[in-house]
C-alpha cells in the first residue's frame, strides 16, 4: 500500500472526517464487490454495513497498511450476515429446482448463487473472485482451512451439477 | 456501490454527535444540487454561516467534482472559518472545518429528489451537541430552505 494510503488511514482515526471520506472512495469499491457478491440483491445493505463497521472499528486497525484485508473481513462478515438475515426473512429457497431455459445466462448464474449457503457463497467470492489462498480465505472467514475446502468443493459440485441439468 | 444518501448515513453512523435531516424535496435533482454547489449563497439556507466566501477552486479528476476553500464566519461567536469541501455533481457534498463538519447528499427519485443533510461539530462534548444540531434543523426547517431555493432555480430556469 502506498504510503499516502497509510497517512489517510492514521488521519481517520485521529478523526479527521475528511480522510474518512476519503477512505470511503478507497474501499467502497472493493467493499461493493464482496458484498454484491455474497448478499446479492441485498448488497446495497451489506456494504452500508459494512463501512459502518469498518469506520467505527478503524481505531482498532494497528498496522494501516492492513486496510484492506482488514476490510475484506468486515466486509464479509457483514455481509454473510446480511444474506443470512435476509434468507430468514424470506424463507429458505428451494435446494434443487428444474434447470431454467438458457435464454439468460446471467440471471441463471444468479439463481444459483441464490440458491447456495452465504458461506458457500462467500467462500466462492473470496477464492474465485478475490483470488485468496485457501488459507487466506479461512482467516477472513475464522474457520479451519479444511472447511474452507469442503465449502468450495460443495459449492463448485452443485454448481457444476445444476449447470449440467 | 452505494448511493450518496447511503454514504452520508454510514459516515453519520461514525461520527459523533452526527445529526442528520433527510427528506424528498419537490424539486428536480439538478435545482437540487445546483442550490447545493451554489456555495456562496449558502447563508441563505445554514444559519450559523455568514458571508462564506470561495478562496480556492481546483478540480478534482479522482472524483470527477471540485476541491474548494470556503471561508466564512461562524455564527454566534463570528470567528472567521475556513471550510474545505469535497463537491462532486453526483449528489454528494463533504465539508470540513476546525469547527464542525457538513455533508449533503442527493439521488432523483422521479422528478423529485431524495436529500440528506449531516451536521457535527468537531468539539469537546459533541455527542451532547448533536441533539441540538438536530433540533436546530428542524427549527429552522433546513429541508424546506432547500427545497424553496432549489424550486426557484427551478422556475427562474424555465
Amino acid at each position: 500500500m502506498q504510503s499516502g494510503l497509510a497517512a489517510t488511514v492514521r488521519a481517520a482515526q485521529e478523526g479527521d472526517t475528511m480522510a474518512m471520506n476519503a477512505l470511503v472512495d478507497e474501499l467502497m469499491p472493493y467493499v461493493g464487490r464482496i458484498c454484491n457478491g455474497i448478499a446479492l440483491g441485498n448488497g446495497e445493505d451489506a456494504a452500508q454495513d459494512a463501512l459502518i463497521a469498518i469506520l467505527r472499528s478503524l481505531r482498532q486497525l494497528r498496522e494501516p497498511e492492513a486496510l484492506r484485508p482488514w476490510a475484506r473481513r468486515i466486509a464479509t462478515r457483514e455481509a454473510v450476515r446480511t444474506a443470512k438475515r435476509q434468507r430468514g426473512d424470506a424463507g429458505r429457497p428451494p435446494e434443487t429446482v428444474a434447470a431454467p431455459d438458457r435464454t439468460d445466462l446471467g440471471v441463471e448464474i444468479r439463481d444459483q448463487l441464490e440458491r447456495m449457503d452465504p458461506e458457500q457463497r462467500a467462500v466462492l467470492v473470496l477464492r474465485d473472485l478475490e483470488g485468496l489462498s485457501e488459507q487466506e480465505a479461512a482467516e477472513v472467514l475464522n474457520v479451519a482451512q479444511g472447511t474452507v475446502k469442503s465449502r468450495l468443493h460443495r459449492a463448485r459440485a452443485r454448481f457444476r451439477r445444476e449447470w449440467m441439468a | 456501490m452505494i448511493d450518496p444518501i447511503r454514504r452520508l448515513h454510514a459516515l453519520a453512523a461514525s461520527i459523533p454527535g452526527a445529526a442528520v435531516a433527510e427528506g424528498v424535496l419537490d424539486a428536480p435533482f439538478d435545482a437540487v444540487w445546483a442550490t447545493v454547489s451554489d456555495l456562496e449563497h449558502a447563508g441563505g439556507i445554514e444559519i450559523l454561516v455568514k458571508d462564506p466566501r470561495i478562496t480556492e477552486r481546483r478540480p478534482d479528476p479522482q472524483t470527477g467534482g471540485e476541491r474548494i476553500r470556503l471561508e466564512y464566519k461562524a455564527r454566534p461567536i463570528m470567528k472567521r472559518e475556513v471550510l474545505d469541501v469535497d463537491l462532486r455533481p453526483t449528489g454528494w457534498c463533504f465539508m470540513q472545518s476546525q469547527l464542525g463538519i457538513a455533508a449533503m447528499a442527493a439521488v432523483p427519485e422521479g422528478e423529485r429528489t431524495r436529500f440528506a443533510h449531516l451536521e457535527a461539530v468537531r468539539l469537546p462534548g459533541r455527542r451532547l451537541i448533536g441533539p441540538m444540531l438536530k433540533a436546530k434543523m428542524a427549527l429552522v426547517g433546513e429541508l424546506r430552505r432547500f427545497e424553496r431555493q432549489a424550486q426557484e432555480r427551478a422556475r427562474r430556469q424555465e
